[in-house]
């Protein structure tokens, strides 16, 4: 069952097409990902999703409730966490709280800001001001201010942008535990190992557009059993040559060297050595991989996700 | 409600915990109010006394004439009773001494009939600590027999109420005029003093300067405090952030005047306070039109403020705007100094300045003892504003 239906959306800044015909489907308990570069329309989606920006064409519903022209009635089932977050200075964590739970009528308990504190690990900040967070941590403060009225539905923006590995990773966590307590997430990011950990399901938009709709597994599974070669050489290597004696079906330079995809890994390497011996030049920092996002979206747009 | 009352709460809060706002509400009118109060208080002038000689008699002249060498007041010397409670009233004079016609016989009679009184016990007939001042007396007074003494009489004008300077040109007459009666010989007081209070018009500068600052931060913690914070709020998102609550805009508004109120109310009681305890400035009027009057006026620049606040796109612009409209209003306004002088040209100009009427409204509330009633018209001007920009701001009204 499909918590909300996006048909059609169009937004367009004067001439640009900030987002053009978008139209997907989430099912309630999911976290659905849209995934895509800066500029892609990704804010902008979520942001009509949300009430927060009037589409020009299309509609949205959430819990079969029209969400436009008058968003008022899916406040109250939603949480959202924007993509800036700023929030008022000089309230402790916990007042901040409190204070967003006022906004949706509700007077949340000591135990019920314990819980959503715990849900993002800031229990030994609660008293901190909220310039006194680091980015991770104002970032999961305003994680749990979605959260206050238990909504059915959350919609986080980049959460993760911004932050070091290892937070992004605390973060994961915390999405997997809103995700667990039923709750259906709706995401944003650029990372496309974000996309493939977190998500069911991922939306791959670019330019406004969606370009596929797929489990992570399926997407990457739709370029074939194809996998990824990267080295460096010591010599500038010929792109059309290389091509032809490894036998790769995809071949690009990237700045710190050579990526090329292949069905036939054994094949491809034995041809490319064998390339390298004729041509004087050594194979460097060889690595075999799988197939990622990131290739399905190189696949489908012809360009890296981070430009 | 309960929901507007969290988030007034957490308003005030944030206020208290802004250590800059805090400077800015509260500490900086207050040296704003003390620095102008000390440099153009008139500080320890001397009194003016006003001296009016209605006798014309050798004696009376040196009456008057005791004052120049008593140093502590300020002679003027005024020919008529009505020119000299004119300039007392306009404030220019401190006190009015009046000598009425006929002091030097009434003082002569009294100084006769208390020496028969002492020469039939036992005193020496000549004072021998001022013969001068005892030869000023007519010896031509015909003696009286065991009359009542019926001291000679000197009128005093000043108002009791207003200041210090009075208080000190009081003490000063009632001193000289002492010491004339010493000088007639120790005797039971034989110039009488009558003091008659009138009330002065023209007050200090103080008292001028305490309701127009109050008028003044009113205004000023509005536009700068109040409009600044909305559009930080929605430069960084906060508003909508806001907005996908299902927080209602009018509660939040609500919130944030109220909060505005509730510290423009802190820091008029502060500011009165204050300049009571430095500068003797008292409320003349009731303390509770003066509530109303803060509270109307605080509204007016509220909406003001919100106006510019939905007129701006950030910071720089609202500041920018708000200085362009009170700067004006500052220095036209009245709040500082006197306006009624200024030329003819620019007073149309000044009548559209709601400060000017926040400003009247107050003063006569505080100095002058006005009554609702009195200063309905500018409180009126005041709704008015309110009215027309609280419509233009809520049309105006952008969340991002
Ligand atoms: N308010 C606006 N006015 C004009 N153009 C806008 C506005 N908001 C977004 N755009 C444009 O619309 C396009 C999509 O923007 P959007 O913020 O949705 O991208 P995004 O995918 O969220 O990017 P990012 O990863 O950088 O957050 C961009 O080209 C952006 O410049
Ligand atoms: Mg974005």
């Amino acid at each position: 069952m499909n918590v909300i239906e996006v048909n059609g959306l169009v937004k367009n800044y004067g001439d640009l097409k900030a987002v053009d015909n978008v139209s997907f489907g989430v099912e309630v308990g999911e976290i659905f990902g849209i995934l895509g570069p800066n500029g892609a329309g990704k804010t902008t989606t979520l942001e009509m999703i949300e009430g927060l920006r009037q589409p020009d064409a299309g509609s949205v519903s959430i819990k079969g409730i029209q969400v436009w022209p008058d968003p008022g009635a899916t406040k109250a089932l939603i949480g959202v966490q924007l993509q800036t977050t700023a929030l008022f200075d000089y309230l402790t964590v916990r007042e901040m709280l409190a204070l967003f739970g006022s906004f949706y009528r509700l007077r949340l308990t000591r135990e019920k800001i314990d819980g959503l504190l715990d849900a993002v690990s800031l229990k030994d900040k609660q008293k901190s001001r909220v310039n006194e967070l680091s980015g991770g941590q104002q970032q999961r403060l305003s994680i749990s201010l979605a959260l206050v009225n238990d909504p059915e539905v959350v919609f986080l923006d980049e959460p993760t942008t911004g932050l070091d590995p290892q937070a992004r990773r605390r973060l994961w966590d915390v999405v997997r535990e809103i995700s667990s307590r039923g709750k259906t997430i709706v995401l944003t990011t650029h990372y496309m190992e974000e996309a493939e950990v977190l998500c069911g399901r991922v939306a791959i938009m670019d330019a406004g557009r969606v370009i596929e709709i797929d489990t992570p597994k399926d997407l990457i599974d739709g370029l074939g059993a194809e996998v990824k070669i990267t080295f460096r050489s010591d010599r500038n290597l010929e792109l059309a040559e290389l091509k032809s004696a490894t036998g790769a079906s995809d071949i690009s330079k990237a700045d710190d060297g050579y990526v090329l995809h292949t069905s036939d890994v054994q094949g491809s390497i034995v041809g490319l050595f064998g390339h390298a011996q004729k041509s004087g030049s050594a194979i460097e920092n060889l690595s075999v991989s799988g197939a990622d996002l990131e290739d399905v979206f190189l696949h489908h747009t012809g360009k890296g996700l981070r430009d | 409600m309960r929901q507007y009352f969290d988030l007034l709460a957490a308003n005030f809060k944030m206020t208290v915990r802004n250590v800059q706002a805090l400077f800015w509400l509260f500490v900086f009118p207050l040296i704003m109010m003390s620095l102008f109060g000390v440099v153009f208080g008139g500080g320890e002038a001397k009194p003016k006394l006003g001296v009016v000689d209605l006798d014309q008699t050798k004696l009376s002249r040196s009456v008057s004439d005791g004052f120049g060498k008593a140093k502590v007041v300020q002679l003027y010397k005024i020919t008529t009773v009505k020119a000299a409670k004119d300039r007392l009233k306009a404030g220019n004079l401190d006190g009015v001494m009046v000598i009425r016609d006929g002091f030097a016989i009434e003082l002569g009679q009294a100084i006769k009939t208390n020496e028969a009184a002492r020469m039939s016990a036992f005193a020496p007939p000549v004072n021998p600590l001022r013969p001068g001042a005892a030869s000023l007396v007519s010896r031509k007074a015909p003696a009286g027999k065991a009359k009542p003494l019926v001291p000679a009489k000197v009128d005093l004008y000043y108002d009791p109420s207003a200041t210090f300077a009075s208080q000190v040109a009081r003490g000063a007459v009632a001193n000289v005029l002492g010491f004339v009666d010493r000088a007639a010989g120790r005797a039971p007081s034989l110039i009488a003093l009558q003091s008659h209070s009138v009330r002065q018009n023209n007050l200090r500068y103080i008292d001028f300067l305490v309701p127009g600052i109050i008028a003044m931060t009113l205004m000023n913690s509005a536009m700068f405090g109040l409009a600044g914070t909305i559009v930080n709020y929605r430069e960084r998102g906060i508003l909508r952030r806001l907005k996908v609550t299902p927080q209602p805009l009018t509660t939040f508004l609500g919130a944030q005047i109220t909060n505005q109120l509730l510290f423009s109310i802190l820091r008029a009681a502060l500011l009165i306070g204050v300049a009571r305890a430095l500068f003797d400035v008292h409320v003349i009027g009731s303390y509770l039109t003066l509530l109303l009057v803060v509270i109307v006026g605080s509204l007016a620049f509220v909406t003001v403020a919100f106006a510019i606040a939905s007129f701006s796109k950030n910071r720089e612009i609202s500041d920018t705007l708000s200085n362009i409209i009170s700067m004006p209003m500052m220095f036209l306004g009245g709040v500082l100094f006197p306006v009624d002088g200024a030329p003819a040209w620019i007073q149309p100009l000044i009548r559209v300045l709601p400060l000017k009427y926040l400003g009247d409204a107050m003063r006569g509330v505080m100095i002058k003892g006005d009554s609702l009633k009195t200063i309905s018209t500018d409180l009126w001007v005041l709704v008015a504003v309110t009215v027309v920009f609280f419509f233009i701001s809520l049309k105006m009204w952008r969340w991002e």
